[in-house]
């Protein structure tokens, strides 16, 4: 957890007061994706062998979508059992920090103010997607509108202060 | 995550952020939060609830404007022979129908519902990413209005139905801006969904407060969450698929064009990889909303949590492998797998109306509107379930595809069991959303019109379908019977019933905000964390320190510390609670009613014994 002095509200927890939850093992989370993903696997292989077996052969689209489906759950579940405790015990340090009263940007939660940038990037990525079939009449102001917005947007998201 | 020791800065209040009495963290927030007021705040906040806000106001505009469409086919078809629009408006308009509903409609409420409510259930201040939730929210607007404006186009919109089939779909035989714009839509629109199942998903695993473990979640966010899970595996595959399309129509691409080696049935596999989660996308997070008003309604707990939460991952995980359920009359695909498969999914559905019927049974019923849209959806749900595992069935589906009984059966499912939840969250979270109640008549009356105006509409096409009249076509004749001239006219006049539903809940919206009396936090005596927070919430979203999360229903707990089963499994803390309950009001007992709301105690630990 946090290095930080805990708040008055959190001086008297239970040890067993936290989000993870079994404490030791896999967490909650991780079996989740876990599941469904060897679920996923699971159907993937059964697709595969009876769809072989079949009068049609291999249907490839099928085993392919599950395999993704499979693969890309079992990674972010293996991902989720090494890095979720680190994850929210982050978060909850930058909470502790500003009921601490820090103000440092870096050491408190984020809250970002307002920005014009993300409807300009919503309507320049239309446009520009659009403007392939409708010409470039459309498409340059899209493409224009997007990367100045995707500019600005990166460079107010550094500032932070 | 948030146990605050200080409120934070209320965005209408900055007199509390400069004040003699303010601390630094109040002035940090003060600056990282004061918003824009009027339009320029909906353009530019990056605040969960107002996103969430415009996610719900924008999609029950694409509501209306899909519903006027679903208006003029049932017009078209409520005589024989009749010819009111031509048969190429027709076919864009069930096209547009379809698309709207099921892209712009009832998935984008959900996911202003789930901007509006997960931060707040969970104990957080926002989303995890509040600046890649507003690029959704802008893409999402903007995909709408790229789909929409194939209707401006010299050719006119989509007309190759929502899913688009290839070859029917292609650039030879569908020509024209209207679909090239639908394409681009769908794209964008995927990528949409994707960035927000992000922010969702990362707001649940790493933002709850402390104590709310996965079990402990409000089964609506538990249901956002595998909803999030079924959107990062499936719209890809649709915006990959789009694209492919967008390829061969402008490219000369040739993925989907069997003349040059292409695979014209790869696009209905693609397509239905999505389009079947998609349901389970679209009906889920109302699954969860109709199961907090339950719990809430009856004053219960949700009767078997875990048993819903596994039912609810159950159905995410075979959703995933029924797609080709869809394409039984191709002939091209493994009939046992699918049918089996799908009948599978009966089972957690069916454990989820065990566990809806046991937290109603024996509960302390409160028939308000929320409660009476609830119900509305369990009777209808069930219907399209049932014809569901009929059609699941090759041999029935071979002879019903395609039919009217398609159609009734998948408008039981998505209407029934995702707009009657729809309104039934409208009206349990208005009060959370902006400080006042809706009129009660007006929503029973709303609650009438469209129940009695659903069933007129859809359930004779059951009967229809079994009859053998096609889905999508544009008229029928007098030739084709009599009983086909009398049901058409039935749905016909039911659908304008159904239409004219919508009347008294604008109604009731604008009396609403003109007169409306205040709500107070906790009108209902809900159990979850959004109703600790004020009514509507600031920015921060809670102005009071956390109670101590033991349960799924903190607020309950609190509230109640005299419930039996909170002093079973915690005895050590039901003096605590009954403390810091002296100081909370937010009860449904008489005279905690309109803007009594919930009281300002503490945290349990906090209050001396």
């Amino acid at each position: 957890m946090s290095d930080l002095p805990p708040s008055t509200n959190q001086a008297d927890v239970p040890l067993d007061y936290d989000r993870v939850e079994p404490e030791h093992g896999l967490p909650t989370e991780s079996k989740l994706f876990l599941g469904i993903g060897s679920f996923a696997l699971l159907l993937c292989v059964v697709y595969f062998v009876t769809t072989t077996w079949s009068d049609e052969g291999t249907e490839w689209a099928g085993v392919a979508g599950l395999a993704a489906a499979a693969a890309f759950s079992l990674f972010f579940g293996l991902f989720l059992r090494s890095a979720l405790r680190g994850i929210q015990s982050d978060v909850e340090a930058s909470e502790r920090a500003a009921e601490a009263g820090s103000t440092d940007p870096d050491e408190v939660l984020y809250l970002p103010e307002t920005s014009v940038w993300p409807i300009g990037i919503g309507v320049g990525a239309s446009l520009t997607l659009a403007g392939i079939p409708l010409g470039y009449w459309v498409m340059i102001p899209g493409v224009a509108l997007f990367a100045h917005s995707v500019i600005g947007f990166a460079r107010q998201s550094r500032d932070r202060t | 995550m948030t146990v605050l020791d200080e409120p934070p800065v209320d965005e209408h209040d900055d007199a509390g952020a400069t004040g003699p009495d303010a601390r630094p963290a109040d002035a940090a927030h003060a600056t990282a939060r004061r918003e824009p007021r009027g339009i320029l705040r909906w353009v530019t906040s990056g605040d969960h609830k107002t996103i969430g806000l415009a996610y719900m106001i924008t999609a029950f505009v694409f509501y209306l404007i899909g519903g006027l469409m679903a208006l003029g086919i049932r017009g078209q078809l409520a005589q024989p022979d009749q010819q009111i629009i031509s048969t190429g408006t027709y076919n864009q308009l069930f096209t547009m129908h379809g698309t709207i509903m099921l892209l712009f409609f009832l998935g984008s409420f959900a996911f202003g519902l789930g901007n509006y409510l997960i931060p707040l259930m969970i104990g957080a201040r926002d989303l995890a990413f509040p600046r890649l939730n507003q690029i959704s929210y802008w893409m999402y607007v903007t995909a709408g209005v790229v789909t929409l404006s194939g209707f401006f186009t010299a050719d006119g919109a989509a007309s190759f139905g929502w899913f688009a089939y290839t070859p029917l779909s292609d650039g030879v035989r569908s020509p024209g801006l209207g679909g090239d714009l639908w394409v681009a839509g769908v794209a964008l629109v995927g990528v949409s969904g994707i960035l927000t199942a992000i922010n969702f998903l990362a707001t649940v695993l790493t933002m709850r407060a402390p104590g709310l473990t996965m079990f402990r979640m409000p089964i609506f966010v538990w249901n956002m969450l595998v909803v999030s899970v079924l959107v990062l595996v499936c719209f890809p595959v649709l915006t990959a698929a789009g694209v492919m399309l967008f390829a061969d129509r402008h490219f000369g691409g040739n993925i989907f064009n069997e003349a040059n080696g292409g695979v014209p049935i790869l696009w209905q596999h693609l397509f239905w990889f999505f389009g079947h989660p998609e349901v389970y996308i679209l009906i889920l997070p109302y699954f969860g909303v109709v199961t907090e008003i339950f719990s809430t309604f009856a004053r219960k707990p949700v009767f078997g949590y875990k048993g819903f939460v596994f039912a609810t991952i159950s159905i995410g995980a075979l959703s995933i492998g029924v797609w080709a359920h869809h394409m039984y009359a191709t002939g091209l695909v493994l009939l046992p797998f699918f049918g089996i498969v799908t009948m599978l999914i009966a089972v957690p559905t069916g454990v989820k109306f065990v566990n809806w019927i046991g937290t109603l049974w024996g509960g302390d019923l409160h028939f308000d509107s929320a409660m009476v849209f609830a119900l509305g959806f369990l009777l209808t749900f069930v219907l399209g379930g049932v014809t569901g595992v009929m059609l699941a069935a090759p041999s029935l589906d071979f002879h019903l595809t395609d039919s009217y009984f398609v159609v009734a059966h998948f408008h039981y499912v998505l209407f029934g069991g995702g707009v009657f939840g729809l309104f039934a969250g409208i009206y349990y979270w208005y009060p959370k959303f902006t400080g006042k109640k809706l009129h009660e008549g007006w929503g029973y009356t709303h609650f009438v019109l469209m129940f009695v105006g659903f069933n007129m509409t859809f359930f004779v096409q059951h009967i229809l379908g079994m009859n053998g009249m096609p889905r999508r076509t544009a008229s029928y004749t007098a030739a084709d019977g009599e009983l086909w001239a009398n049901l058409n006219l039935i749905s016909s006049v039911g659908a304008m019933i159904l239409g004219a539903s919508t009347l008294p809940f604008l109604w009731n919206v604008y009396r609403t905000w003109r007169k409306g009396e205040p709500a107070g936090d906790n009108p209902w005596d809900g159990g979850t964390l959004e109703w600790w927070a004020p009514s509507p919430p600031g920015h921060g979203n809670f102005t009071r320190p956390l109670p101590r999360i033991r349960s799924e229903r903190p607020v309950w707990d609190v509230n109640h510390p005299d419930h039996v089963s909170l002093a079973e499994e915690h005895p050590t803390e039901r003096s605590e609670l009954a403390n810091a309950a002296s100081g909370s009001g937010g009860g449904r007992a008489p005279g905690r009613g309109a803007g009594g709301g919930s009281g300002r105690s503490g945290r349990s630990e906090e209050v001396e014994p």
